[in-house]
Formats: structure tokens, sequence, C-alpha cells
């Protein structure tokens, strides 16, 4: 079985090339690369009518409804995460509730507060005790601020892992751009730190220099924006010897805690 | 069967790469699933004279000539280029590469002028490289000067007959040439594989629509990539096996002419 712990969908309304249409070329290029489960987000409104990475309370809403909506088109095949801004406060905990209690399997943070923030705390603490994974969007290595967001970078991260260490957390898209040897060295630091694989990146190194320094425990299979990466950084690890059902799919129903059989 | 256009031999200051030699590279290439190679030097690319790393080039791969093709890389703002020209051609190099966003030189300037000239005159296709790294992974000293597409094009329009390879484009770059040039001209520029994002966005697809499928060549990009991921990116696009035919090696005879495969 072949777990994408990394998947994206796309709602009617959103502001990225190919709309949503891509959400049919998702699924046909996951059944061609022999997919078997997805956990997928919708990220908003996708930057249509507030920032994809930090989305108001409409936009927010918004996406997850579809979230749901593709859980249910597709049973079996696509979980969910909640998408949640920890801006918004009660609002944000409210979503995480509300769409766990509809079947949703995880949370996924982007940049509406740095996962250091207090803000974000009530969220990782529900995610505690409902033992659920907490997916979260970073820049491998923040080397500036962005207008309008509150990106993280793995070392963020690592201070948030050590600080909830009964936490599961996944370090989002190693080779989603930045430098990765960071990441992969900040991600090292705490067990409860699992390292998903996807990205567009594809540098050489990459995938060798995460198994050496996680392990194939500390592995998860996903595809993000760019599934042929995903599915290429497999075939690296098969020929390093790494234990691909592990990385395609113990390691994910693990951290996932048996909700995606 | 694969041919990959665009590889790179030897080491890159700002990181440490897994098959940086000849030797290693081919292993990963061929395991991969690619059959041969048109290889430059990556050494050349920092180098002050570009003829240290040629000549480093030559001599690793004494032995393997069967696997890569050289490309001579050549820095048309150094003394005594043509010379370094000259000599590709005696090692058989059917390719050009330059790196003016390192070598400190403009497209548009004469000093360009004068090697796609001489490029035209001998039918070699110059292979230009957008980016060796990732802008948002670069060492603070790796701060090459931008690229400009509207340079290339510019090129392009000015040197009849010049072919072009441009290397590790994403589609936006991609788009900026190809799409701003006249049908015959937009003929003569090639774009590698290395880095254009391939299913689900399948941006690879798109361009070639746009584009022309006959314009893309299978490159990787190694040993800074990993050539799984653009043997990957060729297999799931969602183009017709003849267009994936066409990129893994057809193309490569119309866009790098002299190249003799073994």
């Amino acid at each position: 079985m072949l777990i994408d712990v990394h998947g994206h969908f796309y709602g009617p309304r959103n502001n990225v090339p190919g709309g949503e249409a891509l959400n049919q070329a998702y699924l046909d290029a996951a059944r061609k690369a022999g997919i078997d489960r997805i956990v997928g987000v919708v990220l908003g409104t996708w930057g249509d009518r507030s920032d994809t990475y930090a989305p108001s309370l409409e936009d927010m809403r918004y996406g997850n409804r579809f979230m749901l909506e593709m859980m249910r088109s597709h049973p079996g095949l696509v979980h969910g995460y909640a998408y949640v801004n920890p801006a918004l406060e009660h609002h944000a905990v409210e979503e995480l509730e509300g769409c766990l209690r509809e079947g949703m399997v995880g949370l996924k943070l982007g940049a509406g507060a740095r996962c250091t923030s207090p803000l974000v705390t009530p969220l990782i603490e529900w995610c505690i005790h409902h033992d659920i994974p907490v997916l979260h969007h970073v820049l491998q290595r923040r080397r500036g601020e962005y207008p309008g967001v509150a990106l993280s970078d793995a070392a963020d991260l690592a201070e948030a892992a050590a600080r909830f260490p009964e936490a599961r957390f996944i370090q989002a898209h190693v080779g989603g751009g930045g430098d990765w040897a960071f990441g992969i060295r900040a991600a090292a630091a705490n067990p409860n730190v699992y390292l998903d694989l996807s990205g567009s990146g594809c540098d050489a190194g990459m995938a060798e220099y995460a198994l050496e320094l996680l392990g194939e425990d500390r592995l998860l299979f996903g595809t993000d924006l760019t599934l042929d990466t995903g599915v290429a950084r497999l075939d690296t690890l098969r020929h390093l010897g790494a234990d691909l059902d592990k990385v395609g799919c113990k390691n994910a129903l693990r951290v996932f805690g048996g909700r995606l059989v | 069967m694969i041919i990959d256009c665009s590889v790179l031999v030897g080491a890159w200051a700002f990181r440490k790469l897994p098959y940086g030699d000849a030797r290693s590279l081919r292993e990963a290439l061929v395991r991969a699933g690619i059959r041969h190679a048109v290889a430059g030097s990556l050494d050349a690319v920092l180098y002050r004279n570009p003829q240290e790393g040629n000549e480093a080039l030559y001599r690793a791969l004494e032995g393997m000539r069967d696997f890569y093709t050289p490309a001579v890389t050549v820095d048309p703002t150094y003394a005594a280029w043509e010379k370094d020209l000259d000599a590709g051609l005696k090692e058989g190099c059917p390719a050009v590469r330059a790196y003016p966003q390192y070598q400190g030189w403009r497209l548009v300037e004469d000093r360009g002028a004068a090697l796609f000239t001489a490029c035209a005159e001998q039918d070699l296709p110059v292979i230009l490289t957008v980016e060796i790294e990732d802008p948002r992974q670069r060492h603070p000293l790796d701060r090459p000067e931008d690229w400009i597409g509207g340079e290339v094009r510019k090129v392009v329009e000015n040197v009849p007959g010049l072919r072009i390879i441009v290397a590790n484009a994403r589609a936006d770059r991609i788009r900026e040439v190809s799409l701003t040039l006249g049908d015959a001209d937009r003929k003569r520029v090639w774009y590698d594989t290395s880095a254009v994002w391939g299913p689900f966005m399948d941006d690879l697809k798109a361009c070639c629509r746009e584009v022309g499928a006959a314009q893309f060549l299978f490159g990787s990009h190694a040993a800074l990539k990993t050539p799984e991921a653009a043997v990957k990116r060729v297999e799931l696009t969602d183009l017709s096996e003849a267009e994936k035919a066409g990129i893994r090696w057809e193309n490569a005879s119309k866009a790098i002419p002299r190249l003799a495969l073994p």
C-alpha cells in the first residue's frame, strides 16, 4: 500500500492555474503511480480571496467543506486534514473540532502564526488530546520575513516539537524549496518530527541525507504539487536499501493512529 | 532509450554531491535508465579559466566515451577563448556550455555575439543554464546575475542559424523565451526537462502543447539533481508515447546535430 501524506485539492474558487480540474489530474496521476490512500488538504481558496497560508475565516471554512466533499466522493481513498489559521483563535479550534467530528484525520497548519506562537498552543494541545498528527508547512530555512504571513522554518518546528514531545509533527515537503539539508538536520533533533518527502526540488543527496539522519522509520511518502518527484524519491530510497513498506505505508499508518485503514 | 542532454561532472563549491565524479554519476544515470549523456564540467562554471575544467572533464571521461559525450564550457570574455572552442571540437564536443550569469557578461554584449556566431558556423548548440541551484537554497556567496529571458530572444533573432538549449528552466522561463519568438526562430530553441514540473500540475505537458513537444529534450541536471526525478517526470506526464520518445532521445539529434551516438 502507498499512502500520500501530503496531497492537495482545489475547490471551485481558487487562484491556481489549472483550477478545479487539477483534482481529477491528481487522482488520475495518483492511480497511475499506485497510490492507495491520500491525506489531502484544501488551502482555503488558494489565494483567491485571502492568503493561501493565512486564510480568512470564510476561506478556511470554505476549503474544509470542499475537502469533506472530496472525502465523501472518494471514500477509502481520500482522507483529509483540517486546515486552520491559528490567528483566528477560538474559531480555529472550533473548526478543527468540527472537521475531526466529520472524519478528518489530521491538522494542517500554514503560516497564519509561527509554530512557536502561543496562538498555536491550543491547537497542538487539542491534537495531542485527540491523538492526531500536525502537518506543518515550513520553509526549510527562513532567511527573512515575508509580508502578511508568519512562516515557520524547520528550526522553529524543532522548537515546537521539543516543547510538545507528545505531539506528532510532519515537517512538510523536504523538497519544497530552501536549504533542505538545514531542514533535515533540524528535523532530526526530535523523534516526534516526521519528514514528508514531497516537493518539486529533486536535488541529488536529499533522500540520502534524510535517510542517514532520520532513518527509515521517520520518513513519509508525499507528493504536494509534483507527484513525479515524490515517486522518484522512493526510487532513490529503494536503491539505498530503505524499507519502502515503512516509508510508503507503515510509518503513515502509525502516525495517523490507524485512521487510514 | 534515454539520452540525457544535460549533466554536469565535477564538484560544486556550495554543497557535496553524492555522485560528482564521472564514474559514480554514470552508475546513477544507468541505474535510472539513461543510455547516453552529454556532460559539461561543473568545475568550469566557477573557474576563472574554464578550460581547466574542460581538460579535467576530458580526462575524467576517458574510457567512458561510449556513455558520455563532452560539452565544452566557454567564457567569451576570457583571453583566447577561441582556442577552448577549437580544443572542444577536437575532443568531439557537439555542444557548448556558457554561464553568463556566473562569468560576468550579458547575452546581448558583442563578446557574446562572437561566441554565438562561431557556434552557429560550426553547428554547435549553446546550452544556457537558467540556474545552477534553486535560488531559495543558495549559499549567501552564490549570487549569480539574474537570468533575463528576453536576452535569449534577442540572441536567437540576431544570430541566424544559432541553436540554443535552455537548461534547467521552469515553465515560466520557458514561456518567456518561446512565446515571444516568431515561428521560425522558435524552432531553433530547445528546453531540457530538468526543472519543468511534472504531474499532476504537469507543466511539461502544458509547455509541450504551447511550445511544441519537438522542442523538448530529456535533461536531468545531474549530478546536482537526481536522475530518477527526470525519468519519472517523462514517464508519468500525460503525453503520447510518440511525444515521450521524442523527448527521451529523438529530438536530441535535431538540437545537437553533431551528437554521434556509439
